[in-house]
């Protein structure tokens, strides 16, 4: 309760707004005064940090890494069950639809409790990326995150990194960009993903807080293992007392010698700051704790809803990129999604409604996304060359590891959003009901989805930083549009 | 109303607010919109845009102040700032006065890229190196005091850092300090570049970053991209002439030095600047030229000359067919015509085949007028070794230096020396300037070439060089070294019971013991040797214990000198084939002795060792099986080349230095290496991060590696120190600062450790002294 309290005593960012304005002015007054140039000289130099009122100070990204086919959760099409002998051709949709708590809304079955707040939702259905051929999902996840395609010239900041370094954090002791249940290590395309969980050019003050095992993350701001508080406390002082016998300290120093002891002074508050309470699930009482643990991803969102609470600015939570798992099924999956739906359901639900108790829904946007769609027969986009990846290509049902949406498909998607300014039971945009399932209303190009998101969080979409001298923008060339239907 | 105010002076009030905000696009040959600013007749030869006398006729005020939303200049970047505004409308009320002589155009035209051979100020009987000859007229002309000269701990740190990486030993200081040479600083220099190995492996971070090359990373995953180690390394090793190094980066021999000029090729189709061709134009343009081409590679630039028709005429150099021009992803149906960047000492020609430009492109590079390249390539190891470029920032060599005659007189020094990249350090490192104390200068100009040299810029350690502190005060570095950095034949064969042709498989849960005989004319000072099997083995010897392993796809490198004596040694391992059926076993090893005088014996297993099936395995009550001779497997690499060059780099690095570990730089980056600024190297990177950010200094106060090493080395010195307190802190000193302790710190560290420092109480004080920036900061 204390840290909700905190929060709300201090408006998050208004510190930092503050020193923004006030380093402004201190520069302006420096410039007029000694005609000295411009700080353009730093590396990374904001050109224009605009700043629309934001609606949200949190988001909440649940990332449905491997390509989530709409047409079996959010998007439900014409069903039809499996049988031997079943052409592919007529598959769209391998789940019946359910209704939802918004009226005439129907999503897919296996989502009850996400139905149950759908009134809560704007639901767009018409969410477009672009198809860059020969798929790699790796190449479109870092486009979602980043906005930008890859490669590119510089390293482009991941989205949680533009929150970092234009918002800030929210509570000093909490990392601003917290990525939960990616591993890095270990798994296929472990190189590609790390290309976009960075700072990219915001550098690493700006990068990932990653939390690969959200059961493990009380341990990452704790003491290691093995050190009690005590020996970490006298570490600590024996430290400072050393540290204060270095001659070079005294007087002047440089800012690299004082990013050292100054970094580790954060290191130590957030250590011992009693915010780090939030990371250990294991406080949650049991109840809650099972209902959300339907394994990492579920786990995931309670971290991602006790973090909110104590003003962490942005939480990434994924069901994890892993070739070939999850939600990238290249076989069999029918029976896949059906167990992913279990994964998400409850966890998803309740996040939703905790938040909303705790009067946080306002303020923090959740938004449920993908980084393309699915579909049974078409790789791509309608029309595309792309080599096909189905693992079980067949054009008649003779088993189940036949039955599900094998192809990856770019030309539609899902995005759910909750909270944040959004509106309360809306579905923006369209889709066919025949294949090609492509958007027929109100398409959203992710570079606008981009804009929107950021500009509820406060960022202006052509919000630019110079680097190498040249603008990069957080929507590509500064054009992303927001869309304002969207927003309540 | 005008007249109210005292007069503006141009040089003072109005060219800081034109040079901020208008000469990129509206000077330096470029004039954006037709409008320029070069001189006060080209600024009034664009109609109504500047208006004498009336500041509210003027387009000008009306751009800046951005009355119309759609028309706001800057186009680009930050606006000007009312102040700034006011003081254009009273210049221009005032008549727009413009001082004769004062221009806004930096330079004439492009700089000159040709070398030019400086002057050298006379030397005096206390400055005679030729920098210092340089440095001393530069302060002297600035007023300013040069910093002291460092004393010989700090330099044989500083410089040891620097050239390889590596904290001096102990001895290595206290010897450097005895000695009583006045040439000592650069004879130590010498001995340190004289290192191949060492300033191979150091330099290679250096060279991978500029060059996109890493061990791992995007792009390998589907072929897109291939690796210059085992090439780089060598010729780094090697000394290879810089010249020689570039014309064989853009324009391979091999497929060995091939990967950076072929770029990365992504899987799936990619914009039309990031096609490999222009990969190749913005990289060999930043790396070797410092010209940034990363605009120009999309559309003319707008903050300098470069336009697309230069990144594409680079580009259609490498190009196999026509090469299309696409502005900002669009086709424009123009196709590009090879060109080099710099056509007043010669071009490419359009018309030759492919490898025919790519020689031409090459020997333009490398061409004796094109003095671009050398600077270039001084001003990145001035910056390395003195943490600021005389350029910055280093990759836009078209800025002004702070001393021209510096950064002249290093390139045509390389030059002169054949393209020595190795001179070049060694002339750097033995200047007085070098070995000053650190100057924090006053960043806020990092661009401007108004700095004013008094000594070095700090500069923190590079990820590598603290991991590779880490891991020899730890003990606890990598085994194997992860980047393929030779293709030597090995010495050892893959030996097993018999020669196991692929009818005849050895049986699963075979056990042999296999060993071979090691005479040893002295002690020995150091012994390591490199093992795998297929699938499982166990290390003796004489019968000491060695651990083993039971994973094929890795490879130990295994320090086993503490085992080894004067006269006969035995080494025996027992080996086990694992699995359900008949499969493939082997078992290799090979290893460096040195002894006691530094004679070098290598063992390496072949037909010469001897096997019998193991104990466990022979029936009781029979007697133990007679030794016979092992075989060399048929199919020697078997177990593929991933496995095979993990081995061979292995071996590499023993046989360079028996008693080197696996550097930082050889393996693939971890994520403390990450965290520690190893950037992913799929872009140039020219510089890394200078500060410690929050997640790193987490990463050290928390982080379990962290954790681990420091007690790992906390043992390593109880032992090395019988748990003398006073030893201990006497030699943590000297290990990790290269000095002795004040009577303060003494006293300090004494009172932590108390009177028998426990493992727990040695590794916290260790934490503490990493921590210190004096350890972390190579100057």
């Amino acid at each position: 309760v204390s840290w909700v309290s905190q929060r709300l005593i201090q408006p998050t960012g208004s510190r930092r707004e503050f020193l923004r304005a006030a380093s402004a002015a201190a520069l302006a007054g420096a410039a007029a005064g000694s005609w000295s140039r411009s700080p353009r000289a730093q590396s990374v130099a904001p050109s224009a940090v605009n700043r629309p009122r934001a609606t949200a100070d949190t988001m909440i990204l649940l990332w449905m890494a491997g390509g989530m086919a709409s047409t079996e959760t959010f998007d439900p099409k014409r069903y039809e069950p499996f049988e031997v002998g079943l052409p592919a051709e007529r598959i769209l949709s391998t789940f019946p639809s359910i209704e939802t708590a918004l009226d005439g809304l129907r999503i897919s079955q296996g989502l009850e409790r996400i139905a149950g707040v759908m009134h809560r939702a704007t639901l767009i259905r018409s969410a477009v990326v672009p198809d860059l051929g020969n798929i790699l999902h790796s190449r479109h996840q870092y486009h979602w995150h980043t906005g930008y395609v890859p490669p590119q010239t510089v390293a482009a900041p991941h989205m949680g990194a533009w929150f970092s370094k234009v918002r800030g954090r929210g509570n000093d002791a909490i990392p601003a960009f917290i990525d939960i249940g990616q591993r890095l290590e270990g798994v296929g395309e472990q190189e590609e993903l790390k290309a976009f969980h960075t700072g990219g050019f915001f550098g690493s003050e700006h990068g990932p807080f990653l939390l690969p095992h959200p059961d493990r993350a009380a341990q990452s701001v704790r003491p290691p293992e093995g050190m009690t508080p005590g020996r970490f406390e006298s570490r600590r002082q024996f430290y400072k007392r050393l540290l204060e016998l270095d001659p070079r300290l005294k007087g002047a120093t440089d800012e690299q010698r004082a990013s050292i002891t100054r970094s580790l002074e954060e290191a130590h508050r957030l250590l011992s700051s009693p915010a780090g309470r939030a990371f250990d699930l294991s406080l949650e009482p049991k109840h809650i704790f099972d209902e959300y643990d339907t394994g990492r991803f579920g786990l995931g969102c309670l971290l991602a809803r006790r973090l909110a609470e104590v003003g962490a600015r942005f939480i990434e939570v994924t069901t994890e990129y892993v070739p070939f798992e999850h939600w990238d099924t290249h076989e069999n999956g029918h029976t896949t999604a059906a167990r992913m739906k279990q994964v998400i359901d409850r966890p998803v639900a309740r996040l939703i409604l905790d938040l909303e108790e705790r009067g946080l829904l306002d303020r923090t946007l959740v938004v449920l996304a993908s980084e393309f769609s699915r579909d049974m027969l078409t790789e791509g986009a309608p029309g595309s060359t792309a080599k096909d990846q189905s693992r079980a290509p067949a054009e008649v049902m003779q088993e189940m590891i036949h039955y599900g949406l094998h192809r990856h498909f770019t030309q539609h998607g899902s995005v759910l959003l909750f909270g944040g300014g959004f509106r309360r039971g809306y579905v923006h945009g369209e889709t066919a009901d025949e294949r090609p399932v492509v958007v027929t209303r109100d398409p959203v190009p992710l570079i606008d989805l981009h804009a929107t998101i950021y500009s509820a969080m406060g960022i202006a979409p052509d919000t630019t930083f110079e680097v190498e001298r040249r603008p990069f923008y957080v929507t590509e060339d500064g054009k992303g549009r927001v869309i304002d239907a969207l927003f309540a | 109303m005008a007249q109210d105010h005292p007069p503006i002076e141009f040089a003072r009030h109005i060219q800081p607010i034109l040079d901020t905000y208008c000469v990129r696009c509206h000077a330096n040959g470029v004039a954006k919109g037709n409008f320029s600013i070069e001189s006060r007749e080209r600024m009034l030869a664009s109609k109504g845009v500047v208006v004498p006398g009336d500041a509210e006729a003027s387009r000008l005020i009306h751009l800046v102040r951005g009355d119309d939303p759609l028309a706001v200049m800057p186009a680009e970047g930050e606006r000007l700032s009312d102040a700034d505004i006011a003081l254009l409308a009273m210049w221009i009320d005032q008549g727009a006065a413009w001082e004769k002589g004062v221009s806004v155009r930096r330079d004439s035209a492009p700089a000159s890229i040709k070398p030019r051979r400086p002057t050298l100020p006379p030397p005096s009987p206390e400055v005679t190196h030729p920098i210092d000859r340089i440095i001393a007229r530069h302060a002297a002309e600035r007023g300013a005091t040069l910093a002291p000269v460092i004393a010989d701990p700090a330099f044989i740190r500083r410089v040891s850092l620097d050239l390889v990486g590596l904290l001096p030993t102990p001895d290595a200081v206290q010897a450097f300090i005895r000695d009583a040479d006045p040439a000592k600083r650069a004879s130590f220099v010498r001995r340190l570049l004289e290192d191949d190995r060492a300033v191979a492996d150091h330099w290679i971070s250096f060279w991978n970053d500029l060059l996109c090359n890493d061990y791992a990373g995007t792009g390998y995953i589907d072929g897109g991209r291939t690796q210059i180690t085992a090439w780089l390394h060598e010729a780094l090793a090697s000394n290879l002439p810089y010249d020689r190094f570039v014309a064989e980066l853009v324009n391979p021999s091999s497929s060995e030095s091939a990967g950076f000029a072929n770029g990365i090729t992504w899987r799936g189709e990619v914009s039309a600047s990031q096609i490999t061709a222009l990969q190749y134009a913005r990289n060999v343009s930043q790396v070797f030229l410092g010209v940034n081409m990363k605009c120009a590679s999309c559309h003319d630039s707008f903050i300098d000359r470069w336009t697309l028709a230069d990144a594409y005429g680079l580009a259609a150099i490498v190009a196999e067919g026509p090469l299309e021009m696409s502005r900002c992803d669009i086709p424009t149906g123009e196709f590009a015509r090879a060109r080099f960047l710099f056509p007043e000492i010669g071009d490419v020609d359009p018309n030759a085949p492919t490898p025919e430009r790519m020689r031409q492109f090459a020997r333009l590079m490398t061409h004796a007028e094109n003095g671009r390249l050398a600077r270039t390539i001084v001003n990145r190891l001035w910056s390395r070794l003195m943490g600021r470029g005389i350029v910055e920032p280093v990759d836009e060599m078209a800025n002004e230096p702070w001393c021209a005659d510096l950064l002249d007189f290093l390139a045509v020094d390389l030059v002169d020396h054949g393209y020595d990249l190795r001179h070049a350090m060694f002339t750097i490192a033995t200047s007085l300037a070098y070995q000053r104390e650190t100057a924090a200068a006053d960043e806020s100009g990092r661009r401007s070439n108004g700095f004013v040299f008094r000594g070095p810029s700090p500069q923190r350690m590079t990820a590598e060089q603290f991991v590779d502190a880490l891991w020899s005060f730890s003990g606890g570095g990598p085994s194997s070294v992860e980047a393929p950095i030779a293709s030597m034949p090995l010495r050892g064969r893959w030996i097993w019971s018999f020669a196991a042709a692929s009818r005849d498989l050895p049986k699963p849960g075979e056990a042999i013991d296999i060993r071979a005989a090691l005479e040893l004319t002295a002690a020995a000072a150091r012994a390591r040797v490199v093992v795998t099997c297929d699938n499982q083995y166990a290390l003796w010897v004489n019968e000491i214990a060695f651990g083993g392993d039971a994973e094929w796809w890795t490879v130990e490198t295994i320090d086993i000198t503490h085992a080894l004596r004067h006269g006969a040694n035995e080494i025996r391992i027992e080996a086990r084939n694992l699995g359900d059926a008949p499969n493939p076993a082997a078992l290799f090893l090979e290893g460096i002795v040195e002894l006691e005088g530094g004679a070098i014996v290598e063992v390496a297993s072949d037909a010469t060792w001897e096997w019998r099936p193991t104990h466990s395995q022979a029936a009781v009550g029979v007697h133990r099986a007679h030794w016979q001779p092992a075989h060399d497997v048929v199919e020697q690499g078997f177990l593929g080349p991933e496995v095979n060059s993990m081995i061979a780099s292995s071996v590499a690095a023993l046989r360079a230095d028996p008693a080197a570990f696996a550097r930082a730089s050889l393996a693939n980056a971890d994520a403390l290496m990450r965290s520690l600024g190893r950037p992913n190297r799929e872009h140039v990177v020219t510089t890394r991060p200078a500060d410690l950010s929050t997640l790193q200094a987490l990463d050290f106060t928390n982080g379990g590696m962290m954790h681990a090493q420091m007690e790992q080395g906390a043992h390593r010195l109880l032992d090395e120190c019988a748990g003398d307190g006073d030893r201990i802190v006497d030699r943590a000193f000297a290990l990790l600062l290269s000095r002795p302790p004040s009577a303060s710190e003494r006293t300090l560290v004494l009172e932590f450790l108390g009177s028998s420092p426990t493992t727990e109480a040695v590794a916290d004080a260790m934490w503490a002294m990493f921590m210190l920036p004096e350890f972390q900061m190579v100057r």
